[in-house]
């Protein structure tokens, strides 16, 4: 066996010997590169156009054993042409091609077992006349042959390609695309079977870049590629099958049909790959080089499938659908304008782009979900309009804390926010809106419930177990308030302030429309309404319930000017209003109204508040002091005025206030106090009471009038003027003192030294009642009765002026069972310690004593009417200056006074018998009086009576005399007539305590005898005659 | 009837006699009571025209502030009529000058003696 096998070997080893021998005579000897190279440089004249050169070509055996092969050592093709990045199409250090040079030989077939290119850069340019680098094979003879494309060969078989460290550039200028491949490493196997090739491509990419209309897709990438194929040479039809492909060590699965159609001139493509699982990562990577814009700030991780594919005619005017399936999972999501991050976002994506349209491209996102920390996210959206301005459709459902919403607060809000709000939500917007955050652009609409809602903003709580809350954008419904409807329900809504501040809100529903708040260019405009069930409140002890409160709002904003004036304006209404704080209630009945507040027509740098309300029915409640109306209505229009000094010219009113059919009742008066009407309008310069009435059990008063010129009187330009009219059909002056009779004090008080100094004190620091200067008002009274003590004054008619420090009580008329009576006063306060006060007074048919009940003071001027009793007429006018506590300046008095009667009786009294002993009056006289008239002046601190006489029986006696306020007497009485033959007098001088009566002569004698009459006595009478006309012509013809 | 006819004569006589003795009326000239006059804190003053003031310093501030008057002097018999304030009325009283030089006013209002001294 083991010489068998030696003798083998031995032979084989021969054979080999003999057959390198012969291999090294066929390359060294016959087909040396000397006789070779000019071989091949001739054969490629003949078969190429353009510039080339050869370097070495020498025949191989070994290199490309068992097959004998041609190595040329330097092949270099070029080809110039303009705008193309080289004028080189093949550049090769070294090309090997191992031949079968038998079927070369003997069949002119030329079978290429392999050919090698080491080093090579090759350039596939095509300019834009559609001209190619590549087209560099001359052409037949014959120009105008139009049959196919036929070898020079038999047959032409290529069993192996193989490129190493090359570069191949692909560059389609009217398609404008470059596809490079550096670094190149590619095995391509060919088995042959007629024209079709069936094979394995094997090819590896240190960098792989592809940019295609303006756009770079892959910027040196890796790219690997293993696939088998076929290609058939007669359809020129290539079919990748079950190919693998990496692309930036990213693998997919590939399977491709290229079919180039002769007969319709186009290229059919069919291409379909998927991805393995893939990290983000470099899918990111790859998708940041063409769309980097929009994928800027984000980060993700995480893994997904792509999936893709690339289908449809490349021709003239048609080109190729790519569509791609992105399926991620387990993904993280950062973005840097999104202050959360998202992860275990899943979901599916396709993308759809038609070549032949970028307007058709999409991309559709479907099951997608995501969290975050606390919330999730689920939903699907459609993206359109990818080359342009992308479109975006999205349909989002969310289950979203609202702990989440913390990060989007301002920072230095200290707001905490919590609940669950779970919605659904659609936004429709283009990306350049969403850059341009062109919110009023976008269509978003959405309807959310919250849960467990507490928000805490400083002291401020709101809690709401349930809350709906529905937007819209834009708002369809009003262009005003295009920006955002939104609409917010909750049964229960508790806020909180602080501690003791409290509202509950019922049923309550809000619908909010706005214009667009983030475009400062134009007013911010808010409208809404609201509207609920009901609202409890409380602030420490005061506490209130809203019934069925509802309303509608509008709110405007100039956000370019700070200083233009906001409007506000609210309507409301509700059923109920009720509120108690302590001891003080109030319910009102259906409160309803409107509030506005804007700039002044007038001046729209001036804010102007109105204010309308209504109320069909009010109750208040103060202790046991009640309130209670019927239908109130305020119409008030306030304009508010800052360049006005004076606090009254800032605030510039309009309306009218009604209220009808109110009633007060209190425990401090025991009848109820009645308001049939109040109704008064209020301009700037106007306040006219239509009507004001009251009424008090049998009293009834009612006030009219108006006050003008307020403003210029304001400004001190003018007076005020005022013109009232004072009615009332019966004033009960009895039961009205009764009632108020201690009003203000709940029980009498012992004036101790303390309180009295106080009240001193007091007085003196409220001072004196000064009358104001710079008004003419007037106040016409007609009282028709007034019940006074047990009398009853009638027809009390008179007017109270008011003129620049003058108040005038003008000829007041009134009619007692007593007198007819008529008052005329006045008082001028020129300085706080010097006032001035006088009275003209005349009491007609008037009773001596209820005259000195009703005016005590008379007593001190006439003390002798203390002895007189009967009916008379008085007349007095009396004035003086008082000090700032209105105490009497003596100096400054000055007065007169008249009193007149019939029948008058002369009371008994101690003086009167004292004086009729003196004057020897019988002891039977009768005190009855005929007739008196006396005239008295008071001139400072003395009272002067003027000689007046006295018929009593038969008595006549004439007195005069002198008398201080210190009630300090220096009278005469002259007996002028009587039974005795000599006429008497007597002196009655002193005090009421010392007086002295003596006997003197008769000063009057005469006085009443006009024959005999002295010229004193007639001086003394006219000015008694003067006295009393001046007096009596005051009085007033009824 | 001897008798009675001795009384009548004694009347005439006494009459005549009274009358014979009557002093004649005081003339004073009004020009000298011109101007203002004082007595303690009271002050009159006299117009030309016929009006005056009358006013205590002791109860008003400023000077010539008082109740505004009409006079006359007819003889001894100074009329002054005070003229409210509230009415307008005319408040009517009669003195008896007394003494009335360029310096001095004296007279009386029927009770009592007041004396003046002119102020400048």
């Amino acid at each position: 066996m083991k010489k068998v096998l030696k003798v083998a070997l031995i032979s084989l080893l021969s054979i080999i010997a003999v057959v390198v021998i012969a291999v090294g005579i066929l390359s060294w000897v016959i087909f040396t590169p000397e006789k070779l190279t000019p071989i091949v440089r001739n054969q490629l004249d003949k078969m190429l156009i353009c510039e080339h050169q050869v370097g070495d070509v020498e025949l191989t055996f070994f290199s490309t054993f068992p097959q004998f092969g041609i190595q040329i050592n330097g092949l270099l093709i070029k080809n110039n042409m303009p705008d193309a990045p080289s004028d080189t199409v093949v550049n090769a250090d070294k090309v090997i091609a191992s031949l079968d040079f038998k079927a070369l030989w003997k069949k002119n077939e030329l079978i290429i077992n392999e050919l090698f290119i080491d080093n090579a850069f090759i350039l596939a340019y095509t300019d834009s006349t559609g001209r190619s680098n590549y087209d560099i094979m001359r052409p037949d003879d014959e120009p105008e042959d139009t049959t196919a494309f036929k070898l020079p060969f038999n047959q032409l078989v290529l069993d192996k390609i193989e490129l190493k460290n090359s570069k191949i550039i692909y560059h389609d200028s009217p398609m404008d695309m470059v596809l490079t491949l550096t670094g190149l490493d590619a095995n391509v196997n060919m088995n042959w079977k007629g024209d079709l090739i069936n094979g394995n491509l094997i090819c590896d990419a240190d960098a792989f870049s592809f940019y295609w209309d303006e756009t770079d897709y892959v910027i040196e990438n890796s790219l690997q590629i293993n696939s088998p194929y076929s290609f058939d040479l007669d359809k020129f039809k290539l079919i990748l099958d079950k190919g693998k492909l990496c692309l930036n060590n990213m693998d997919f699965d590939v399977d491709a049909l290229i079919h180039n159609r002769s007969v319709t001139d186009d290229i059919l493509l069919d291409i379909v790959f998927n991805s393995v699982e893939l990290p983000t990562e470099p899918v990111i990577n790859l998708m940041s080089v063409p769309y980097g814009e929009y994928l800027e700030g984000m980060q993700i991780d995480g893994f997904t499938y792509v999936n893709g594919s690339l289908k449809g005619i490349i021709g003239d005017s048609v080109l190729p659908v790519f569509a791609l399936n992105i399926d991620f999972n387990k993904v993280k999501f950062e973005y840097e304008s999104l202050p959360y991050k998202l992860f275990d976002m899943s979901g599916k994506a396709d993308v759809v782009m038609d070549l032949n349209d970028g307007d058709l491209w999409f991309v559709k996102v479907y099951d997608f979900k995501a969290k975050t920390g606390k919330s999730s996210l689920s939903g699907s959206a459609y993206v359109d309009q990818l080359v342009d301005d992308m479109r975006f459709d999205i349909d989002a459902s969310a289950s979203f804390n609202l702990i989440d919403a913390k990060p989007m607060l301002p920072d230095d809000l200290s707001m905490d926010i919590k609940g669950l709000a779970i919605g659904k939500a659609k936004i429709k917007f283009l990306y350049s809106q969403f850059r341009d955050d062109q919110y009023d652009k976008m269509f978003i609409s959405g309807k959310f419930n919250v849960k467990d809602l507490a928000v805490d903003y400083d002291t401020i709580s709101l809690r709401s177990h349930s809350a709906d809350v529905a937007l819209n954008m834009p708002n369809i419904k009003n262009k005003q308030t295009s920006f955002i409807d939104l609409d917010i329900a909750s049964k229960l809504v508790d806020v909180k302030m602080g501690k003791s501040t409290n509202a509950l809100l019922k049923n309550l529903a809000v619908k909010v429309a706005t214009s667009n708040m983030l475009d400062d260019s134009k007013p911010l405009i808010a409208k809404g309404n609201f509207k609920g069930k009901d609202v409890e409140a409380s602030m420490d002890n005061l506490t209130a319930l809203i019934g069925s409160p509802n309303g509608d709002f509008y709110v405007e904003m100039d956000m370019q000017d700070s200083t233009a004036i906001p409007v506000f304006d609210c309507n409301f209404d509700m059923s109920s209003l009720a509120a108690s704080m302590d001891t003080i209630q109030i319910k009102v009945a259906n409160p309803n109204g409107k509030f506005v507040y804007k700039a002044d027509a007038e001046d729209e740098k001036r804010p102007f508040i109105q204010l309308k309300y209504n109320s069909s029915e009010l109750f208040a409640r103060m202790g046991d002091t009640q309130i209670d109306t019927k239908d109130i209505s305020v119409d008030a229009g306030v304009a508010y005025d800052d360049k006005q000094e004076s606090m009254l010219l800032q605030w510039i009113p309009k309306g009218f206030v009604k209220m009808k059919e109110g009633t007060i009742s209190t425990p401090q008066i025991a009848s109820t106090i009645q308001i049939p009407a109040i109704d008064f309008d209020f301009t700037p310069d106007e306040y006219l009471i239509r009507d004001s009435r009251l009424v008090i059990d049998k009293s009834d008063f009612q006030l009219t009038g108006q006050l003008t010129n307020v403003r210029p009187y304001l400004k001190d330009e003018g007076l005020l003027k005022g013109d009232f009219n004072f009615r009332s059909h019966t004033t009960d002056v009895n039961h009205l003192m009764d009632l108020f009779s201690g009003f203000g004090s709940d029980e009498p008080q012992v004036e101790t030294i303390e309180s009295k100094s106080e009240k001193e004190a007091e007085t003196e620091s409220s001072g004196p009642f000064m009358v104001p200067k710079g008004v003419d008002i007037s106040l016409y009274t007609s009282i028709s009765e007034a019940l006074v003590s047990k009398d009853t004054a009638r027809n009390v008619q008179g007017t109270v002026t008011v003129k620049d420090g003058v108040m005038v009580l003008e000829s007041m008329l009134f009619t007692t069972s007593a007198a007819k009576m008529q008052l005329t006063g006045m008082y001028k306060s020129p300085r706080r310690n010097h006032l001035f006060t006088g009275i003209d007074l005349h009491l007609l048919e008037i009773e001596i004593p209820e005259l000195l009940k009703l005016i005590p003071d008379v007593d001190t001027i006439m003390p002798m009417l203390r002895s007189f009793a009967g009916t008379g007429e008085f007349h007095l006018t009396m004035e003086t200056y008082l000090d700032s506590a209105y105490n009497l300046k003596k100096s400054t008095l000055l007065g007169a006074a008249s009193v007149r009667g019939q029948d008058l009786v002369l009371l008994d009294g101690e003086t009167f018998t004292e004086i009729a002993k003196t004057l020897r009056f019988n002891k039977k006289t009768e005190n009855k009086i005929d007739s008196l008239s006396a005239e008295f002046t008071v001139i400072k601190n003395n009272v002067y009576v003027y000689p007046f006489l006295i018929v009593m029986d038969k008595y006549k006696a004439v007195v005069d005399g002198r008398h201080n306020l210190d009630m300090n007497f220096d009278y005469h009485i002259s007996l002028v007539d009587s039974p005795l033959p000599v006429q008497l007098g007597v002196d009655v001088k002193g005090n009421l305590d010392d007086m002295k009566i003596r006997p003197v002569k008769c000063k009057y004698a005469n006085m009443y005898r006009p024959a005999r009459r002295t010229e004193v006595d007639t001086k003394k009478l006219e000015l008694r005659n003067m006295i009393y006309k001046a007096l009596s012509d005051n009085v007033r013809e009824e | 009837m001897k008798q009675k006819i001795n009384y009548l004569l004694a009347l005439v006589f006494i009459a005549i006699a009274m009358v014979s003795c009557m002093p004649e009326d005081d003339i004073f000239d009004e020009t000298l009571l011109y101007g203002k006059w004082k007595s303690g804190t009271e002050f009159y003053r006299f117009d030309s025209d016929g009006k005056g003031k009358n006013w205590d310093a002791a109860e008003t501030e400023e000077d010539d502030e008082g109740g505004s008057f009409t006079w006359t002097l007819v003889k001894a018999d100074l009329t002054v009529i005070r003229i409210t304030t509230t009415t307008g009325s005319g408040i009517p009283h009669t003195y008896t000058v007394l003494e009335l030089t360029s310096s001095k006013l004296k007279f009386n209002d029927g009770f009592e003696d007041q004396t003046f001294s002119k102020v400048n």
